[in-house]
């Protein structure tokens, strides 16, 4: 929302009814003799005089000393005691100011508002990020009153939102400024639990007392000061091992005298501005604890793209799946002699060659073919050289498949296997057409075999067969002439190892691969945002 | 709709990358290419197939040359 409509929208509708005057009273400090102006008279019972510091109590007409300080308050304060602005149509005035410190020593400030008819409220800085804390004294209590929802494990529901668990620490109240309607002091340690549901948060303050084995009530600051021997020490790092170290030296027992919830939702730095009218803000250092988080919105929108992409996706598919005709239009199993390969060598390989023809396809369209193949193969290989010619314009078009198997056991006794006995492979478009299919292959099918009737029955048979292969072979393979082969009719031919072959060819088959670079892309582009989102939200 | 403007390079990519796939898968684009080679005739092929393998093949894995 830009901030003109923000501004149109407190100063047309919502704005509430002018507050009944709430008039100042300008009193006296016993201490320095300062002007105090007393902003919430008969509401407040802690002041702190802007001069000196000392906090004063309000009594009758009069100020009272209670704590006499005399320094310089150390603290900015962005919004101007006495400043009034709008937040969410009310109109607050800003009385007091609490500066507070975690164990780690994390600072923040606690703008304390007041409006007459929706009593106190606390606008929370942190590192340049706001929170409007709306108390909630009933919450987390039962029926009873007592506490049924603190603690640091678990998630909540609050005020009909839910919540989960932030952190748990110590707080300490390291300065105050302004008038507040408690006996504010400097020093005082609470307990927090916080929950968050962006940009919502839920806080469980709680004041502990710590009583001795008699049932007294101890002043658990001072034994720690003691106990480091520096009363600063207290809030040091180690400072839960050093309560709990008295804890178990004293046998203190820990009891809740106070429970205090609120729930508090996030407001931008520019309508605070715009609300106190101020010139300037703290810096912006780090992402707020209930900050809405501008990546969450994205990481949905990316997951309904990509919901809405995998439909349009799946459609796709069912088009591209219904339209392809999917055809078979040759299927044949070929079981071919070994015997009447050719045998030939590529550097120290041995191998049988052999061709052979298929049959013909028709291709009535421009469409693609799938060629699927199939052949038994145990520790051996077949390597294939399809033709497609072109009956009429001759032109041929040749594509190469391979099948192979092997399988064994590893030295650790693991059985292993590698290849496959069928393959596929599809084309690119093809032109339409009458096509004459020629194959050439390569295969180990049947070398063993081939090679001893090679010895029993070739052409070196007549007492040369001690000289097997010999340069003969490699001396005609290596000058790209003919290889070995047997003569046509030996004795034992039909017995020779058979090379059993199916293929199937199908014309105009949908190409379903393209889905994969799809679907990878989108998990991807997920996984993105998701990392993304997830950052932001450890930055809290 | 502002956040969908931030997307303003991973949206259109992704647009673009599914548009391009299934552009593909629809039109049936891709498929292994062929090796090519001209002016071949089954019938002297069927009459000589051990010539063709041993003379033809070579000079048309060497594209022709």
């Amino acid at each position: 929302m830009a901030d003109s409509e923000k501004t149109f929208r407190y100063q047309a509708g919502m704005a509430p009814p002018e507050p009944p005057p709430v008039e100042a009273r300008r009193l006296l400090c016993p201490h320095c003799g300062a002007a105090v102006d007393l902003l919430l008279p008969g509401k407040s019972e802690t002041v702190r005089c802007q001069k000196c510091l000392s906090i004063l109590e309000p009594e009758h007409a009069a100020l009272k000393l209670r704590e006499a300080y005399n320094e310089q308050f150390p603290h900015r304060l962005w919004i101007p005691l006495g400043r009034e602005g709008i937040l969410d149509g009310i109109k607050y005035k800003c009385v007091g100011m609490v500066v507070r410190e975690d164990e780690e020593h994390a600072r923040w400030s606690e703008y304390l508002l007041f409006n007459p008819y929706h009593g106190y409220r606390y606008l929370v800085e942190s590192y340049g990020n706001w929170t409007l804390v709306e108390p909630h004294p009933g919450l987390g209590l039962d029926a009873k009153g007592y506490p049924v929802l603190w603690g640091s494990s678990a998630n909540i529901r609050l005020a009909g939102k839910k919540f989960r668990y932030y952190s748990h620490y110590r707080a300490r109240i390291v300065n105050i400024i302004g008038e507040f309607p408690w006996r504010a002091s400097i020093g005082e340690t609470n307990e927090i639990t916080e929950y968050i549901n962006p940009p919502y948060q839920a806080s469980c303050e709680q004041v502990i007392q710590y009583l001795d084995r008699e049932g007294n009530p101890v002043d658990i600051a001072a034994l720690m000061a003691a106990e480091h021997g520096n009363a600063d020490a207290q809030h040091s790092d180690d400072e839960e091992k050093i309560l709990s170290r008295i804890i178990r030296k004293r046998d203190l027992r820990q009891r809740t005298t106070e429970i205090h919830w609120s729930v508090g939702q996030y407001k931008y730095p520019e309508e605070i501005k715009a609300a106190f009218q101020l010139d300037e803000l703290p810096p912006k250092e780090a992402f707020g604890m209930c900050e809405p988080n501008p990546l969450r919105t994205r990481f949905w929108l990316s997951l309904a793209i990509t919901a809405l992409l995998s439909l349009v996706s799946c459609a796709s598919c069912v088009y591209a799946i219904n339209n392809a005709e999917q055809a078979t239009v040759l299927e044949k199993k070929f079981i071919l002699n070994t015997a009447e390969f050719e045998l030939k060598r590529e550097g120290d390989t041995d191998y049988l060659e052999f061709s052979f023809e298929p049959g013909e396809i028709i291709l009535p369209k421009e469409t693609n073919v799938e060629f699927d193949l199939k052949s038994l193969l145990e520790q051996q290989w077949l390597s294939l050289n399809i033709f497609m010619i072109h009956s009429e314009s001759g032109a041929g078009y040749i594509y190469d498949a391979e099948l192979s198997r092997y399988f064994g056991v590893s030295d650790d006794g693991e059985s292993w296997s590698e290849g496959s006995e069928t393959t596929s492979l599809t084309t690119v478009k093809m032109p339409p057409g009458k096509y004459n299919l020629y194959a050439i292959g390569a295969t180990n099918v049947g070398i063993y075999e081939f090679k001893q009737n090679l010895k029993l029955f070739g052409e070196s048979a007549s007492g040369m067969a001690q000289q097997l292969l010999g340069p003969r072979l490699r001396g005609a393979t290596q000058q790209g002439m003919r290889g070995v082969v047997l003569p046509q009719n030996f004795a034992g031919k039909e017995n020779s190892p058979k090379l059993e072959l199916t293929l199937r060819v199908t014309r105009d088959v949908p190409i379903l691969d393209w889905l994969f670079p799809v679907f990878l892309w989108l998990i991807g582009w997920n996984i993105f945002y998701l990392v993304r989102y997830r950052s932001k939200e450890k930055e809290r | 709709m502002r956040e969908l403007w931030r997307m303003y390079i991973y949206l259109p990519l992704t647009l673009f990358v599914t548009g391009f796939c299934l552009y593909g898968l629809i039109h049936q684009k891709g498929g292994q290419k062929p090796l090519q080679a001209e002016k071949l005739d089954i019938k002297s092929i069927r009459k000589n197939p051990t010539a063709f393998r041993t003379t033809h093949l070579p000079y048309i894995f060497r594209g022709g040359k």
